[in-house]
């Protein structure tokens, strides 16, 4: 959660770590894999391997789950070696891979159960250095876990995919089967809900009292797009 | 958090107990099944009009001016040629185009065809009239030929919509079935170009639908 509250910072400075390293390593082994080559497959998994796992991670928020879940994808794309088309691009086909395996995964009643706000992040440190700092953390990361919990799930798969994962508006247009357009419009909404909440979220933690959390759908007065 | 180096052996054990051959070039056999799908839908065309009691081929269409027969067949192509080039995965990508875009070809292309014809209502003299099952049939049996070769060319594993793929590709066979019928058929009536040229292809729409569901979605590994 430590991730969700950085990448909000940042989004306040008005950056963003998006980037797309490891992308034409992992397109370059997929086409070696493809062209016969059987030994490439260990760099397709190591090129693919620990962005899926993350993914999969703050999807499930269980490290069984996620690991089964990047399994799978990996062995569809092993199924579809023959099918590889020449020059495409793997990265986001394995993302669109694991989301159908995800939202699968979630219709099957694992999401809902692992999304409980009293499952605690695997990205979060263990410790704190004190009791006062670890229950403001505690809250801290509560909140913004529900803040991004509660967007509508198109707005909160392209903030995650852009922002998190670091693939491009393209490849994110790829991944969920929409316009490039409806991605930046999906996680600018996104965005200007969180920096809301986490303006709201700052204000409030300099006052004693704190007034209840309204959701991104009040605070921009729209419809899920 | 990295996954751990288990998982690793894991997936390369299975990958290894389960070998799937490599890439071959989809091409020549892509062409191969085009050409066996004209061949076959000129077949259609010949040989299924006389057990209706018509007569086959072109010379069924003789009564439409052949400017309007020429107009309505190219328009009809370019319609085909355009939806194919929308609705077929790009080179470097193993995914479909957008939902939006392939819905939107689904629906639109048996409208547009239907419109195109409704089009040319009235320059001409309709020949003579038909309800349009004729059509309805000759569209629903020419149909699964650019079908099979259009799924077989985009062999593509799709996650995210296999469905709505499917009922894309069921429009364009439609676009191209429609090509063939009108070569044959000569009427443009309201009436007959909703029965017999629009409502197989919706039909065929949802036809493609239910095929996608099962030729594109992920397999069980």
């Amino acid at each position: 959660m430590q991730a969700v509250m950085g990448q909000v910072a940042l989004m306040m400075d008005g950056r963003s770590d998006v980037g797309a390293a490891g992308a034409s390593r992992a397109d370059r082994a997929m086409e070696r894999y493809a062209c016969g080559e059987d030994a490439a497959f260990g760099d397709v998994y190591d090129e693919l391997a620990p962005r899926l796992h993350r993914f999969a991670l703050r999807w499930t928020r269980s490290r069984s789950a996620a690991e089964d879940a990047v399994q799978q994808t990996l062995l569809q794309i092993h199924a579809a070696r023959h099918r590889f088309a020449r020059g495409a691009a793997v990265v986001p086909w394995a993302y669109a891979i694991a989301r159908r395996l995800l939202i699968d995964l979630g219709r099957r009643g694992v999401r809902e159960v692992l999304r409980a706000d009293d499952v605690r992040d695997p990205e979060e440190p263990s410790a704190a250095p004190s009791p006062e700092e670890a229950l403001h953390h505690r809250r801290v990361a509560a909140e913004a876990r529900r803040n991004l919990a509660s967007l509508p799930s198109g707005w909160r798969e392209a903030f995650e995919l852009v922002k998190f994962e670091g693939l491009s508006v393209a490849e994110t247009a790829e991944v969920l089967g929409i316009t490039r357009g409806m991605v930046k419009i999906r996680a600018h909404r996104a965005t200007a809900a969180l920096r809301e909440e986490a303006r709201r979220l700052h204000g409030s933690s300099e006052s004693t009292t704190r007034p209840a959390l309204r959701s991104p759908r009040d605070i921009e007065g729209g419809t899920p797009t | 958090m990295m996954p751990p180096e288990s998982l690793k052996m894991r997936v390369l054990e299975a990958v290894r107990q389960h070998p799937v051959p490599r890439r071959t070039d989809p091409l020549p056999f892509t062409i191969g099944l085009a050409a066996f799908a004209a061949v076959a839908m000129s077949g259609v065309l010949l040989w299924v009009p006389p057990l209706f009691g018509e007569v086959a081929g072109l010379a069924h269409a003789a009564g439409r001016p052949a400017s309007s027969g020429a107009w309505i067949l190219a328009g009809t192509v370019a319609l085909a040629l355009a939806s194919t080039w929308l609705v077929l995965p790009s080179r470097r990508s193993m995914l479909s185009p957008p939902r939006g875009l392939l819905l939107a070809v689904g629906i639109g292309v048996p409208l547009l065809v239907g419109a195109w014809l409704v089009l040319w209502h009235g320059t001409y003299a309709d020949p003579f009239t038909r309800v349009g099952w004729r059509c309805f049939a000759l569209t629903a049996l020419t149909a699964p030929w650019p079908f099979a070769t259009l799924a077989y060319a985009s062999r593509r594993v799709e996650p995210r919509h296999p469905g709505t793929a499917g009922a894309a590709l069921g429009s364009v066979a439609g676009a191209w079935a429609a090509v063939m019928v009108e070569l044959w058929c000569p009427l443009a009536t309201g009436s007959h170009v909703l029965l017999g040229h629009v409502l197989p292809l919706l039909v065929l729409a949802l036809a493609g639908s239910a095929f996608g569901v099962r030729l594109f979605r992920l397999p069980r590994v």
